[in-house]
């Protein structure tokens, strides 16, 4: 599987389980963002709070290609116990009032639930949402980049009403994110997959790299040209091989491929 | 096969609305000020969402019924349209509702009763038969164990003769038809192609022979069947995959008695091929040899021209010559 996945986490104590489940190393990168890899999975902390759940994204984004988002953190929660999972399916930015619903493209059994996000800490608990402060910064930024379908939020239930923010333990963060990771990877999975359903066909890519190499094409043709291999791929189940076609410039290839496309119609 | 339900607020009261969360209470229950909130978010993939699409309950507002494209007519003066549901169950591939939404969630509009008092409004303007014709952005049967419309509908347009109703669809749910009394202001228009077409092309539809078994069904008992043969899709052999078509069709339809029988060319707006291509390029449909003319896309002129022949001269060996209306291509 090719296609990549971007966990996104507001605190270093939420990273700390997914980095040792999934055994990421430090990226080392010089960025303003903690970033952890393995293979095609990242995690970036972004440190607390909506504007910064965004930067993140932003510069994620920026720095490699990501096929699917995760945000993954705690939340609270009125009545939901403690460790509780949440898959995020509506999520309202309380300061505006904009809300955003993630589409849910996949079986599920997680628990589901609407989110606030809040700017700053707060002791009350909304009936039937869950509160946290960065989903609402996470959501908009990230289906900037990838379709809405591949872009959720998972949450692990840290304080209710019974036991409320006065009574998190900041050295506890950690172990309810370690309560939901198999929900956490199982979700990623689910992505991922999803992900791969979409157009993205290496070897139609190194194709028309084969051709770029060899001719210079126009903006225009380039586009002719993605499409033309597309077509030749789904008419014929084959690529065609740059090397068979001595053509001298880039028109004259647009035309021969056309032509050949014309034959396999008929 | 429901798993998430988005609801607007002010459909929640609606009976409708209390039946349907009752039909599926294991459903996610998801609250919204406006099906727009939720349904063709720029962000939005079809391809994507058409593996696990939701069901949004809202209530339409306003345009309950509009005029309908001139194409959809078959004999009537006057002709619209109307829409309780936005997208299908199905997943055909040359289907405009994939370049139309970004979004394959399932919109039904509870409130059937605003469609029909519209409906009764605009056929009062009228002193001789008005048509309306349902299917236009969703299937008018498929989800019917679920909505329950074509029964609404019918019992509306049993009091009401002088409206004449077109229910279009691929769906062989034909149950809640068949127990009551036909009404001959109401053609079930079934869509049909060559069973090649269906496996390729018609992703979830019933074969080609359920939907005869059903046509046969209907005509037996009394309703003006019709046959909807648009689009019309090429393949190197289509001369035999229509011949066989048809053939299969009158050895157990009664042609000379059938409601209507439409036939027209594959036909796209420029812009929702275009959304469609990047949707699927790896389709073999859309990757055929397509010209854009006028705006739309379709067949190159020729291929048009002779399968349209072809399939008129076929077809017209089959049923009267009254009963046969072409859909206008690209070329007329």
């Amino acid at each position: 599987m090719t296609q990549s996945l971007a966990m996104v986490v507001a605190l270093s104590k939420e990273a700390r389980p997914l980095i040792d489940h999934y055994k990421m190393k430090n990226a080392q990168s010089a960025g303003p963002f903690p970033h952890f890899v393995r293979d095609n999975l990242h995690l970036w902390v972004s440190g607390m709070g909506k504007v910064n759940a965004a930067a993140a994204v932003a510069w994620a984004a920026s720095q490699q290609p990501v096929d699917a988002w995760l945000n993954v953190g705690i939340c609270g929660h009125a009545d939901a116990p403690l460790n509780t999972p949440l898959l995020i399916h509506k999520c309202t930015d309380q300061s505006s009032g904009t809300s955003y619903f993630p589409s849910i493209a996949f079986s599920t059994p997680l628990q589901s639930s609407d989110l606030v996000t809040v700017d700053a800490l707060q002791a009350h608990y909304p009936d039937d949402s869950a509160l946290d402060m960065e989903a609402a910064g996470f959501f908009p930024t990230a289906y900037r980049f990838c379709a809405a379908e591949l872009v959720h939020s998972i949450k692990s239930v840290s304080d209710n009403r019974e036991q409320d923010l006065s009574q998190l333990k900041k050295e506890h963060i950690g172990d309810f994110i370690a309560q939901i990771l198999p929900q956490v990877e199982h979700t990623q999975q689910q992505l991922l997959q999803l992900a791969a359903q979409l157009p993205n066909h290496q070897a139609l890519n190194d194709c028309k790299m084969a051709f770029l190499n060899q001719w210079r094409f126009t903006s225009t043709q380039q586009s002719q040209l993605q499409r033309l291999l597309e077509r030749h791929w789904a008419l014929l189940q084959c690529l065609p091989s740059a090397e068979t076609f001595s053509c001298s410039h880039s028109k004259a290839v647009i035309a021969e491929l056309t032509q050949r496309l014309a034959i396999a119609h008929d | 096969m429901i798993d998430t339900i988005y609801l607007e607020h002010r459909a929640e009261p609606h009976p409708r609305t209390q039946a349907l969360l009752a039909r599926f209470p294991k459903a996610r229950v998801i609250r919204c000020d406006n099906y727009t909130q939720v349904f063709n978010k720029k962000a939005q993939n079809f391809r994507l969402q058409k593996q696990n699409p939701a069901l949004i309950l809202a209530l339409k507002q306003q345009g309950h019924v509009l005029p309908s494209p001139d194409e959809y007519a078959v004999g009537g003066q006057h002709n619209y349209y109307f829409s309780h549901m936005l997208n299908c169950l199905y997943d055909c591939r040359y289907c405009f509702l994939q370049g139309m939404y970004q979004s394959a969630h399932y919109v039904l509009f509870v409130n059937y009763e605003d469609f029909f008092s519209a409906i009764a409004e605009r056929a009062q303007t009228h002193e001789n038969i008005s048509w309306y014709f349902s299917g236009y952005d969703c299937d008018s049967l498929a989800l019917e164990p679920v909505t329950g419309f074509a029964g609404a509908a019918l019992d509306f347009f049993a009091k009401h003769p002088k409206a004449h109703l077109e229910l279009r669809s691929k769906s062989t749910q034909i149950r809640s038809l068949l127990k009551r009394e036909p009404l001959s202001n109401c053609v079930v228009a079934l869509s049909v192609n060559p069973q090649s077409i269906v496996e390729a092309e018609e992703h979830k539809t019933p074969s080609l022979e359920r939907r005869i078994h059903a046509l046969s069904a209907l005509q037996q008992a009394g309703w003006p069947v019709g046959l909807r043969i648009d689009p019309l899709i090429y393949t190197p052999d289509y001369r035999d995959a229509y011949r066989q078509m048809f053939a299969s069709l009158f050895e157990r339809l009664d042609g000379q008695n059938i409601h209507s029988v439409s036939l027209g060319p594959f036909r796209m707006p420029t812009g929702f091929f275009r959304k469609m291509e990047k949707l699927y390029p790896d389709s073999r449909l859309l990757a055929t040899e397509m010209q854009a003319r006028n705006g739309l896309h379709s067949y190159p002129e020729r291929v048009e021209r002779e399968m349209m022949q072809y399939c008129e001269d076929e077809l017209l060996k089959h049923i009267p010559e009254s009963a046969y209306f072409p859909c206008s291509g690209i070329l007329s």
